[in-house]
């Protein structure tokens, strides 16, 4: 890598990454009046990038592309959301690599390269952590507590729901904190099924997903109008994607610079005054070496990202005096267990590709280990069913000819029920810099050991039990429960806990507000500083927290510490 | 091939009713038999194909249109009840 230093610019904060947490960062500091550089190392993202509406028979191959796109990008294609419509998108992992360990495989997906991030692509789920959550060591022993409670992060969450517009709907159940909804998606009648029996044979509560796909007009976005493929990008802007929201409104105050095709390889850092001076990248088009310094770096770049340019920015890990940085990476156990089930007398409309599409599903809220019910014998914490009721073409009806076609059209109405699984903060997994391994660029890739442990392992059976259990209640036909217990981490695309926070900075990286312990004024602001996983997925309390860290950020500031 | 193999003719040489008995054979052989494997791989493609063509699409009930006032939710007012 060339050192050669140019074109130094100077703003008040640097914020690295332009997603969920770092649209929201430069968002509530440049409405503020703080001038910010906001570091993108992707493209620019403008509608007519958007291809929700184009049909497959427009695409050069049809989404036939399978093969074609792997060659270029074999982990982004393992997620159903990197396709011919958008792959380009995606990082090509022959240029952007990571390694691994060969026995301990791990899937990095949802790597974006564009501005707004993984908020382009993904799921919009959208739950809010409970104190139980956060308190989970009180409860069972296990792991670190978060060093906040629910309500600090209550009013932030609030905040955050009342700006991105969620749907859902309110239950009143303690385990998952109901928020400012946006009117509820309906749900179908075998959706209703499953609901109203499991609710009354079980107690246990299944719900509308809870997506931020906004279902009334909002802040100058129309409402969701059901085309389907959200992941392809949104024309009406109708879900919640960073580049039009947060990131368009701190570039409108005039006092956020967006710099694309921004590869942020290091934080830099005055080591007489101990604080961080700024940040240096390469221009992804030129590969040029330029820096930028500011009174404040925030790190949104994405969990492993983050850790990758801290651990790359000094020998042994900038803010790593802890030796904790790169450790306790989590993911949620994705669709490791589940089971589905058929629905033959529940009213359902005909399917058809010209019928509306709602990018949303249903939820099971996590019913085990719960503060008041029975604790499980073989594992601690608990999961969350996603999944729903679909009536669909009998593709894989058998025969062929007219006989196929018409049985093609026969509709099949089943819903399934997936489970996503808590897995717990454990220092044996973790990523490091591989000293052997460089991108395109140049810079130093990671290496990422993660397994599922014991607790993981334990949980995925019961997984497919309890949903067979569920869909026994509802009175489904041809109930398949499955596993997966070898199910590679990563596919959860939920990446935390490699720059954890805490009170106590020798087992820490930051402090509840996502400073670093050990550095004033650099922040992590991406699920890094997540102590533990949860089931819930954690796009939500990501935002929640990088807010509440920024109002701290601008407390320091006043104040003179920063 | 398996035209040639039990008529001695290519596969477009050979009577409609001919065509109809060796795919039925091929689409119910043993499920790991090479001729089933054969069978089903070429039929994903060829489902895939057709379905994701113009004709295909709107067969499926494609009409262009995109944009609806609503996603019609079930009106039996606590699901569907025995």
């Amino acid at each position: 890598m060339t050192q050669a230093r140019r074109a130094v610019t100077r703003f008040d904060v640097i914020v690295v990454g332009s997603g969920a947490s770092g649209g929201w960062a430069a968002k509530r500091l440049s409405e503020a009046g703080i001038k910010v550089a906001l570091l993108e190392a992707g493209k620019p993202q403008k509608d007519a990038d958007f291809t929700e509406h184009v049909p497959a028979y427009d695409l050069a191959y049809r989404d036939r592309s399978d093969e074609w796109m792997r060659r270029t990008r074999p982990r982004q294609r393992d997620c159903y959301a990197c396709r011919e419509w958008n792959y380009k998108w995606f990082v090509n992992d022959l240029e952007e690599p990571y390694t691994t360990p060969n026995d301990k495989p791990f899937s990095w997906q949802g790597r974006t390269r564009v501005v707004g991030g993984r908020t382009n692509v993904w799921g919009r789920q959208s739950y809010r952590l409970s104190d139980q959550d956060l308190h989970a060591r009180s409860f069972d022993g296990y792991g670190e507590d978060w060093p906040l409670s629910y309500k600090d992060l209550a009013p932030y969450y609030d905040l955050v729901e009342e700006y991105v517009g969620i749907s859902g709907q309110v239950e009143n159940v303690p385990e998952l904190p109901d928020g400012q909804f946006h009117p509820a998606m309906p749900m179908s009648c075998a959706e209703m099924q499953l609901r109203t029996r499991v609710k009354s044979k079980l107690g246990w509560t299944v719900t509308i997903g809870r997506a931020a796909n906004i279902t009334r007009p909002h802040k100058g976005r129309a409402p969701c109008h059901y085309c389907g493929p959200c992941e392809q990008g949104c024309v009406t802007h109708s879900y919640f994607n960073a580049a039009f929201t947060t990131v368009a409104d701190a570039i409108k105050s005039r006092n956020t610079t967006l710099i694309t095709d921004a590869m942020v390889y290091r934080v830099l850092t005055d080591r007489s005054t101990h604080k961080a001076t700024g940040v240096m990248y390469i221009d992804r088009t030129t590969h040029e070496v330029r820096e930028v310094r500011a009174r404040a770096v925030l790190l949104c770049a994405q969990a492993l990202e983050s850790a990758r340019i801290l651990l790359n920015s000094e020998e042994g890990g900038l803010a790593n005096s802890s030796g904790v940085l790169g450790h306790y990476l989590m993911d949620h156990t994705w669709v490791a267990g589940g089971a589905s089930g058929e629905f033959p007398d529940a009213p359902a409309p005909k399917p058809s590709l010209g019928a509306p599409h709602r990018p949303n599903g249903i939820y099971g809220i996590r019913m085990k280990n719960t503060m008041n019910g029975p604790r499980e014998k073989n594992y601690l914490r608990g999961f969350g069913f996603q999944g729903g009721g679909s009536t669909n073409f009998r593709m894989n009806a058998p025969g062929y000819g007219a006989a196929f076609k018409k049985a093609v059209l026969d509709p099949l109405t089943s819903v399934s029920l997936v489970g996503f699984g808590e897995v717990l903060a454990r220092f044996e997994n973790f990523v490091e810099i591989d000293p052997k391994v460089v991108d395109k660029f140049g810079i130093p890739v990671l290496r990422i050991t993660m397994s599922w442990g014991e607790n993981e392992k334990a949980m995925i059976p019961d997984m497919a039990d309890t949903a067979t259990q569920m869909m026994e209640a509802a009175g489904a036909k041809n109930i398949k429960p499955f596993t997966v217990p070898d199910r590679v981490p990563g596919y959860g695309i939920h990446e935390m806990g490699t720059a954890r926070m805490g009170t106590d900075p020798k087992t820490s990286v930051l402090n509840q507000f996502l400073q670093t312990h050990d550095i004033g004024n650099l922040y992590v602001m991406d699920a890094s500083s997540f102590v533990s996983s949860a089931c819930q997925n954690p796009t939500l309390t990501i935002m929640a927290l990088a807010v509440r860290g920024c109002d701290h950020l601008m407390e320091e500031m006043k104040r003179g510490n920063i | 091939m398996a035209a040639t193999l039990k008529h001695g003719k290519p596969w477009i040489a050979i009577t409609a009713s001919e065509q109809d008995a060796l795919l039925h054979d091929a689409s119910t052989a043993d499920a790991s038999s090479p001729i089933r494997t054969h069978f089903e791989n070429l039929k994903e493609w060829i489902v895939g194909g057709y379905y994701s063509s113009e004709i295909g699409m709107r067969e499926l009930g494609w009409t262009g249109n995109v944009f609806h006032p609503a996603f019609p939710g079930c009106t039996h007012p606590d699901g569907h009840q025995e």
